[in-house]
């Protein structure tokens, strides 16, 4: 047997759950897992990798379309498979009967339970608009290869 | 063994549960412009499909003005992965 030098599975998956405060964290009410939210983004907007926050700021506004949008549904806890650790929502962010006149291609993922609505993740795709009609987004597998987040 | 017995169906109670219509009414589709008949509408779709998305759109349109349009876009990849690593003490 020899060692092996790595960063363990498990604390990618603790990661994900909260376990691990390094540095100065969030006193927590209880382990129930946060909310978290979907909001769209104008194609003019500049999310990325530097956005800390969910903000209005550069979000779609149209009919139907209330802003912070939709709640993200969460009923599968992160896993692992290999040394991945990965997450998915469980169902569709899904936005029906909206006119949405301004294109927009992306779309935040934000801790809606975190007072400061920290963000998670930000997911870009081809540029649309809607008019009067729904806007769905599915989710891909739920995979290490796939999944909407990974820490490989 | 309970049997439940068959109601007996006359048309006044069929009336009365089920909004009845006529052959001459038709479809309505909800847009823009509020709810039009479907025959007035041009229905148009299509796909996108590369290594990040499969994005179906579908429109109708009322002469020249698109007046519903829906998107339904299925992420293959999120392209959104952090890798991790343990830096080496050697």
């Amino acid at each position: 047997m020899a060692n092996t030098q790595a960063m363990c599975t498990s604390f990618k998956q603790d990661l994900f759950n909260g376990l691990h405060a390094f540095g100065a964290s969030v006193i927590r009410a209880a382990t129930t897992k946060d909310s978290f939210k979907a909001a769209l983004f104008l194609a003019s907007a500049t999310l990325g990798a530097a956005t800390t926050a969910y903000s209005a700021t550069g979000e779609v506004s149209g009919t139907g379309y209330t802003a912070g949008g939709v709640a993200v549904t969460n009923a599968t806890a992160p896993t692992t498979s290999g040394t991945t650790a990965f997450w998915t929502p469980s169902a569709s962010f899904a936005w029906t009967g909206v006119t949405l006149a301004t294109a927009f291609d992306a779309v935040q993922v934000y801790n809606d339970t975190a007072a400061g609505k920290n963000s998670v993740s930000v997911h870009t795709f081809g540029s649309q608009t809607v008019t009067a009609g729904n806007f769905t987004l599915t989710m891909p597998a739920n995979d290490a290869t796939n999944a909407l987040l990974r820490l490989a | 063994m309970h049997r439940q017995a068959a109601a007996h169906y006359t048309p006044e109670l069929a009336g009365a549960a089920i909004a009845l219509t006529t052959p001459e009414a038709a479809p309505q589709i909800y847009t823009a412009r509020g709810n039009l008949p479907a025959s007035l509408l041009e229905y148009r779709y299509g796909w996108l499909d590369n290594e990040h998305e499969t994005t179906f759109v579908e429109e109708h349109w009322l002469g020249d003005e698109c007046v519903k349009r829906s998107v339904h876009t299925h992420l293959k990849d999120s392209g959104v992965s952090a890798q991790a690593e343990a830096a080496s003490l050697a």
